[in-house]
């Protein structure tokens, strides 16, 4: 019998609330999709650099899914204490029946737990489904070769969604017991009578918050363009805290203030339905104060952690091959940087078997001058824009510029296969391939005014030439200086790089090569070793790293605030079914009422939207001015992408929220 | 004098074969310009499944409606919205107001609902207003007025867009006497200076000697009709006892 009871609840409930039933199965295939990247692992061929990597983003993903799962679980506990509260009136009506508590509670738990049942198998099912695409999805970011597609199934996945999805319904049920008991009779036969108080606030309130919220958000955001962001001290918590309240503040006023300044628009005001439209929207809002808030901000995180680890990735993005050119590169840094301290070290690499490894290489100290900074190479008009732009520019520009000598260079030009370059006594070369480096130190090289090194006086040879000198995951050269032999000789030394090709692909090679630079001990110095291989795999891994992490994160929010959203909306359309009926029965046609509708529903779903929009476009503006020092951005195609995303995932929500609100209201 | 309303041999049945219930069981009567009728009856007796159908909320099963000639039976979609904001203004026993709007702004709507042209909404709700003495509480939300004020709001809102005929469903129903007394005289007052036609359904012998003319209805059939005349109210009100007493034991309990 009460299973029977809890069977016909749940199959009306799911008509009305498919909304939050579609989020469970979502939720359960997302998490056992991002959790069964281990079963895939077997199916592609993997060299150690790229396993390991791969091993990485698992373990990372073991600890974004502790915190994902406390998201789903406030989302699930949240909603489902919401439905419960819509259940008032019935549950009430059992216990006038005289069913005691005990199997009320029962009831609400054999429902909980078949939904949570239910919810759990079509999720998996969705998921293990969903994991043949994500393989691809991942021999496609790995760049790898699937040894043969196969069915992909992880056990470990399949328990870890259950354990985990398990403990959430366990909460829910205590939950829902909790509730159930705090509640009185008379409060649950009266629900459907108590009317909401609306709120409204009065003039001066509503003046002087939004006030308030103005000077607070603008405080906020200066502090973020002089920098709060990156400092991550108190300055990047007061800026948090007062940007949080100010727009909290801004929730509670703007939908109050607006009514107040399109209520003396008559035209507008006293059009159709509007006049009640605006009004609904404000005592909703008024209502939901907090939780716009808290949507508007989780809005500002999902767009922020997406398009943030979108421009990162596209960091790696570019052709690799550009980015390295030969197949090792090792870096030796003394403590001693006076003239003459390499050359022990050079003398001994070239005496050693270095030829069993690698017959092609090229070895170059790197020089730097007192005399020389960035800022010898930069217009006035770069500078200041530089100054202005970025929170670090004076770094820059005040960094010794690298310098290499002419002779090396055209070693490493011809290890590299490329024509070699003449440099006369009075000139130099400026290479670098960093978008943003190029970008600062152009207008100077083209304007042809020189440089001072040594006190002779130096012509540019050319326009700069965009190219990598060692090998490294992103674009690497943030500027090198090629000057004739003899002006080197007595510049400081900041160190020195083996660049090379290997004998063979065999991976072992590889490892060898490390011992045996390990094996010489260059005295007092110490040594870094970057294979090709090994930088294309990282490469390749972080940019997979950030892909995943921002979009597990970034569709666990979104799912989170638009299922918040939803579920309020139309419980709210369910309240206030009578107000619709009141306006059918005044004349109103279906159009007009459905347009009001649709109109409400839009507002609340793109009001936290916009606001979180404005925060993340500043947000991110500041973020991307660090992030372009790092290497070429595409920012069109991240805009896009989190656009896109951002509009068929809430978007989708939104117009699924109207089409059931609006067969509430025709009911 | 000229017939606004006319109902011609209306039937309305609920249930399926075997097991029918008629609600309305043929019945047929005329309302006349600027009068003020109540209908009376038990519940049950169908008089809300009649208002129900005058209002085009429900659909009859059988008969017609006329309302200036218009067949409102046959109206459909918009026409039948277009019948609804025009020719009706409703009064409701729980009043039905929005609570999110305040009483000035929920006659208004009815006016925006209407289409009526901007400049002239807040003159005409103002002047409604002072005849139905509300203008003090216009800037109020409902939840701040008493339930007298609350009807007489919407019997304002029923008024403001000057409709062919106002249907009130137990307007007093939720109200104490006081109160009762005063929207019925406001009704009454609506009646005469506005030439309003009101059909009123009540259960209330009290109520119903406001109007001019009673239709007494049992088990979905008219029981009997008696007119008010040049009767005072007292005497037309010891007339409807008479014929409530008639009607069965079923309404002597209520008064």
């Amino acid at each position: 019998m009460l299973f029977k009871l809890s069977i016909k609840n749940i199959k009306k409930s799911i008509k009305d609330y498919s909304i939050y039933f579609f989020t469970l199965v979502f939720a359960v295939a997302m998490f056992y999709m991002f959790n069964s990247i281990d079963a895939q692992e077997s199916m592609l061929k993997l060299n150690e650099a790229k396993r390991e990597i791969i091993d990485l983003l698992i373990y990372i993903i073991g600890y974004i899914s502790v915190f994902v799962s406390i998201i789903l679980g406030y989302l699930i506990v949240y909603s489902n204490n919401f439905l419960i509260r819509k259940r008032k009136k019935e549950i009430g009506l059992y216990e006038i029946l005289g069913m005691p508590k005990k199997k009320v509670s029962l009831i609400l738990v054999l429902e909980t737990v078949l939904i949570g049942l239910v919810s759990l198998v079509v999720g998996l099912f969705l998921g293990i489904f969903s994991s043949q695409f994500i393989s691809i999805l991942t021999s496609k970011l790995f760049e790898v070769d699937m040894n043969e597609f196969r069915f992909v199934f992880s056990s470990s996945a399949l328990i870890k969604t259950i354990t985990y999805f398990g403990i959430i319904f366990i909460l829910v049920v205590i939950f829902n017991v909790i509730t159930l008991n705090r509640y009185k009779l008379i409060d649950l036969i009266n629900a459907s009578k108590k009317n909401e108080s609306v709120k409204f606030r009065n003039k001066y309130t509503t003046v002087i918050s939004f006030i308030l919220s103005v000077v607070l958000i603008g405080y906020a955001y200066y502090l973020l363009f002089t920098g709060a962001i990156v400092s991550l001290d108190k300055k990047t918590g007061i800026m948090l805290i007062t940007g949080a309240l100010g727009t909290f503040l801004l929730f509670f006023s703007l939908s109050g203030f607006l009514v107040k300044v399109i209520g003396l628009i008559k035209k507008v005001y006293y059009k159709d339905l509007n006049m009640f439209t605006l009004k609904e929207i404000n005592s909703k809002i008024n209502t939901t104060v907090v939780s716009t808030t808290v949507i508007s901000l989780m809005l500002l995180l999902t767009i922020g952690i997406l398009s943030g680890s979108m421009s990162l990735s596209s960091v790696f993005n570019s052709d690799l091959k550009e980015n390295n050119l030969s197949d090792y590169t090792v870096n030796i840094y003394a403590n001693d940087n006076k003239p003459g301290t390499f050359d022990e070290t050079i003398k001994t690499i070239k005496n050693s078997d270095i030829k069993n490894y690698s017959k092609e290489y090229a070895l170059y100290p790197i020089y730097y001058s007192y005399e020389l900074h960035y800022m010898d190479f930069m217009s006035k008009e770069a500078i200041d824009k530089l100054m202005t732009e970025h929170l670090i520019g004076d770094t820059y520009t005040n960094s010794y510029m690298y310098i290499i000598s002419e002779t090396d260079y055209n070693n490493i030009l011809t290890l590299y296969n490329m024509p070699n370059i003449d440099i006369k006594d009075d000139e130099y070369l400026l290479t670098a391939n960093i978008d943003m480096v190029l970008d600062i130190l152009t207008p100077y090289n083209s304007s042809k005014k020189g440089i001072t090194l040594n006190n002779v006086h130096l012509r540019p040879n050319g326009n700069i030439q965009n190219i990598a000198l060692e090998n490294y995951t992103s674009q690497s050269n943030s500027g090198v200086v090629v000057v004739s032999d003899y002006l080197v000789k007595d510049l400081k030394l900041h160190g020195l790089n083996l660049i090379g090709n290997f004998v063979n692909t065999d991976e072992k090679l590889e490892d060898e090569f490390r011992d045996f630079i390990k094996s010489l001990e260059f005295d007092d110095s110490y040594v870094t070793i970057k294979t090709k291989t090994e930088m294309e795999a990282s490469s390749i891994g972080i940019k997979a790293i950030l892909i995943f992490l921002g979009l597990y994160l970034g569709i666990t929010f979104a799912i989170t605030s638009a299922t918040i959203l939803a579920i309020g909306e139309l419980s709210r359309a369910s309240d206030n079914k009578n107000r619709y009926r009141i306006l059918k029965n005044l004349g109103a046609s279906s159009k007009v009422i459905n347009k009001s509708l649709f109109i409400q529903i839009a507002i609340t779903f793109i009001f936290p939207l916009i606001i979180a929009l404005i925060h993340s476009y500043f947000g991110l503006r500041e973020i991307n001015k660090l992030i372009v020092m790092l290497g070429h951005v595409d920012l069109t195609s991240n805009i896009l992408l989190t656009t896109l995303f951002m509009v068929v995932v809430y978007g989708g929500y939104m117009f699924l929220t109207y089409r059931c609100a609006r067969s509430f209201i025709k009911k | 004098m000229e017939t606004v309303l006319k109902i011609d041999s209306l039937e309305k049945y609920y249930g399926n074969k075997g097991n029918i219930t008629k609600a309305i069981d043929n019945i047929s009567f005329d309302v006349k310009k600027s009068e003020f009728l109540a209908i009376m009856g038990a519940s049950g007796s169908g008089k809300t499944t009649l208002l129900n159908c005058i209002s085009t909320i429900d659909r009859v099963t059988s008969g017609h409606i006329y309302l200036d000639g218009t067949d409102i039976t046959k109206l459909k979609g918009n026409s039948l919205n277009k019948f609804r904001r025009e020719d009706l203004g409703f009064i409701f026993q729980d009043f039905n107001l929005l609570d999110t709007l305040t009483a000035k702004e929920n006659i208004a709507l009815s006016l925006t609902i209407n289409k009526e042209s901007v400049k002239n909404i807040e003159d005409k709700v103002l002047k409604v207003a002072k005849e139905l003495e509300i203008t003090d509480i216009l800037d109020k939300y409902p939840y701040q007025i008493s339930g007298g004020e609350k009807q007489r709001v919407a019997s304002a809102r029923a008024i403001v867009t000057n409709p062919k005929l106002i249907l009130a469903d137990e307007p007093t129903g939720a109200l104490d006497s006081k109160s009762s007394r005063m929207l019925l005289e406001k009704l009454e007052n609506l009646n005469d200076e506005f030439k309003a036609t009101i059909l009123m359904v009540t259960h209330d012998a009290f109520t119903a000697s406001f109007a001019d003319r009673i239709i007494f209805m049992r088990d979905g059939k008219i029981f009997s009709s008696i007119t008010k005349g040049n009767k005072t109210r007292k005497e037309f009100f010891e007339d409807i006892i008479e014929v409530v007493t008639l009607l069965g034991g079923d309404l002597n309990n209520v008064i």
